[in-house]
């Protein structure tokens, strides 16, 4: 199952993918010339729409024909492009991140696609071979998370026992976690995403009339018209179910069969139904651990847990990478216990001062109130809008009640709220610098805000706490000056 | 609690001629708004009241942004390098006062436009894994030592860094 160390081609089928990404690349200008092929107006040409489709079919063919890849001892080297030829050798310790998946070509054929991560140095940050077999995949990952060190011994050991070599030493599952599959129902139903979805298909809907015959569209429009307030509530109503069952199966595609496993100190988490994904980690990397539930998770107890870390994630999730779609406190207790123990929930977070409470109010509701105010005078029945200030009079005084932090040697906990609550858990290691700021109206309350960045796959991620004590800005500065306490390794 | 000091350090005072300069230019484009308004008075017969509101504000403000605000900022900002750690201290409207600790710096550059070059000034950029500070306009040699200096302290606080994490990885 060695992978022998000679240049080695993608499976045939990265042209296919190669394939469909150009023509996803090239969407607009394909629909372009094809339309415009079709009538013959516009450019007369009716060749360009099959000529370009073969310019980019040739393109994913020799782009394919021109990248290879080597896996040696301590680095693996790909080399590609057709008129430059680029060599790029990916060193074992600069490794961050590999991440194997399987799309629906990819499955089709049986194969898997692998990304890896590196740290940085100003290079693009990430390299991916699209199509190869499992087991060159595995391979990859192998040598370049556990080192060549280990498969060298191996290659000394007894052909024959190879394999149960293999097993015994890199299979060693330290912990394994399936979340069930109804938590991750409970995450569809609750996800703020019915939002999203819910403007998204009235935006499809708006731009139905397009289709319709104008015929249909004038004998209906007036009936329509007739019945237009109990037709629009139907309406929004049906698309607010549509949307809400759409994000559910979506987040059960993406989320599903979820299961984290803790093998030789990696962590590997796997997802999704139709589309596998996996995600190989080092604990040690992970720069922040931030739990969060919106109002309706929060008032059934759920929590979804996020971590950013040095390489890893996709993204959609900004970058982020999804630990826990959600559960339980206990779950997340667990699951964080035997991931990072030194980074779990803060229960005694000092609150920020009462007087920061009217801040919070103000910058919550003030647009609202003038809203309503303006809607008051030159709007008929505009009064009624009053309820929009009130309801963010009340989401200013609860983001007052969520806004706290908690430090210690080793870390610092900021937690607040914009609708959702986010408890963050930075390990002191992580923050990349400190910065507290006031302005004059800050200044006369005693009050200031902090800002601390960290390290994530995307370069930096932010993290602040508005409206805390002077004093305990400026204790938090001392703090950060302060070196962490030399970390104790975890007991295994 | 001991209280720490403020940073100390001073940017160079040319900063000043600097900032006036760029100041002066962006108070043009702004004041294209009111001229493109009195022309439109002029020759449109535009009501008079529109440019006589217009006019005083944005001079207003460009006097400010090009004189007083440069004045302000340069006056406000102060810097500070310990061995371990960096600290800057800025801002008019807005105090802002950073800590990066010398382990988390990566590179630190120094930069110079052609406006910077000709009053012989320079920008020391400090990057992080997560993000770049600025001490914008110190004078060349200055900056260059500081640079230096700080690159130093930073590899120095790197190397102390590997060993630890090394002999960890030991245990």
């Amino acid at each position: 199952m060695r992978m022998t160390n000679s240049w080695k081609r993608m499976h045939g089928a990265a042209v296919v993918v190669l394939f469909v990404s150009r023509i996803k690349d090239f969407i607009f200008p394909l629909l372009l010339t094809f339309f415009a092929g079709g009538t013959g107006t516009l450019f007369g040409q009716e060749w360009i729409f099959p000529a370009l489709l073969l310019v980019l079919f040739l393109h994913s063919l020799f782009s394919w024909l021109f990248f290879r890849f080597r896996l040696e001892e301590q680095e693996l080297r790909i080399k590609q492009g057709i008129f430059v030829k680029k060599r790029r050798y990916i060193q074992r310790k600069k490794v961050q991140s590999v991440d194997i998946s399987a799309g629906i070509i990819q499955r089709t054929f049986g194969l898997v696609k692998i990304k890896i991560e590196t740290a940085g140095g100003g290079m693009v940050p990430e390299v991916s071979i699209i199509a190869l077999s499992k087991d060159d995949a595995e391979e990859i990952r192998e040598s370049l998370l556990y080192g060549a060190a280990e498969s060298v011994s191996l290659e000394e050991t007894d052909a024959v026992d190879e394999d149960t070599a293999v097993e015994k030493t890199r299979e060693e599952v330290t912990y394994q976690k399936k979340i069930p599959a109804r938590y991750i129902f409970y995450a569809g139903i609750t996800s703020g995403k019915v939002g999203l979805f819910f403007s998204a298909a009235a935006a499809i809907f708006s731009q139905f009339d397009q289709f319709i015959p104008e015929s249909f569209y004038e004998s209906t429009v007036g009936y329509i018209l007739d019945l237009s307030l109990w037709f629009l509530v139907l309406f929004f109503f049906l698309i607010a179910i549509i949307a809400w069952v759409g994000s559910t199966v979506v987040t059960m595609l993406q989320y599903g069969q979820f299961e984290i496993k803790l093998i030789n100190k990696e962590m590997i988490i796997k997802r999704g139904l139709l589309e596998k994904k996996q995600l190989t980690l080092r604990p040690e990397r992970i720069t922040s651990v931030r739990y969060t539930c919106n109002p309706l998770q929060q008032m059934l107890g759920f929590w979804r847990i996020y971590i950013d870390s040095a390489g890893g994630g996709s993204e959609k999730e900004s970058f982020s990478t999804v630990l826990l779609p959600l559960g339980s406190k206990t779950m997340a207790e667990e699951i964080i216990h035997h991931i990072r123990p030194d980074l779990q929930m803060e229960p005694g977070l000092a609150r920020v001062p009462k007087r920061a409470a009217r801040r919070y109010i103000f910058r919550a509701s003030w647009m609202g109130w003038l809203l309503a105010v303006a809607a008051a005078i030159w709007v008929p029945y505009g009064s009624m809008l009053f309820v929009l200030p009130l309801l963010l009079t009340w989401l200013g005084w609860t983001q007052y009640r969520s806004a706290g932090l908690a430090e210690d040697h080793n870390k610092l906990v900021l937690q607040n709220r914009l609708i959702s609550k986010q408890h963050a858990v930075l390990p002191k290691t992580a923050i990349q610098s400190y910065t507290k700021q006031y302005h004059y109206l800050q200044e006369r309350n005693q009050l200031c805000s902090i800002t601390v960045d960290i390290l994530s796959s995307s370069g930096g991620r932010e993290f602040s706490l508005r409206d805390l004590d002077t004093e305990k800005g400026k204790d938090l500065l001392q703090w950060f000056s302060e070196p962490a306490e030399q970390k104790e390794v975890p007991a295994d | 609690m001991t209280s720490r000091p403020l940073p100390s350090q001073k940017i160079s005072k040319k900063a000043l001629s600097v900032w006036r300069i760029k100041g002066a230019i962006e108070a043009l484009v702004y004041l294209a708004l009111p001229a493109a308004l009195l022309i439109f008075t002029i020759r449109q017969d535009w009501p008079v009241w529109i440019v006589s509101i217009v006019l005083p504000v944005i001079a207003v403000f460009a006097i400010w942004k090009a004189w007083f605000f440069p004045a302000m900022t340069w006056k406000r900002w102060r810097y500070e390098v310990y061995e371990k750690e960096v600290e800057l201290r800025r801002g008019v409207v807005i105090t802002k006062h950073t800590l990066i600790p010398m382990s988390r710096i990566q590179h630190v550059d120094t930069a110079q436009g052609p406006l910077y070059k000709k009053y012989g000034l320079s920008a020391l950029t400090i990057s992080t894994a997560a993000g770049i500070h600025e001490i914008p306009a110190l004078a060349e040699e200055v900056g260059q030592d500081l640079r230096d200096h700080i690159s130093r302290l930073a590899e120095a606080e790197d190397s102390l860094y590997s060993r630890k994490e090394a002999d960890a990885d030991d245990e």
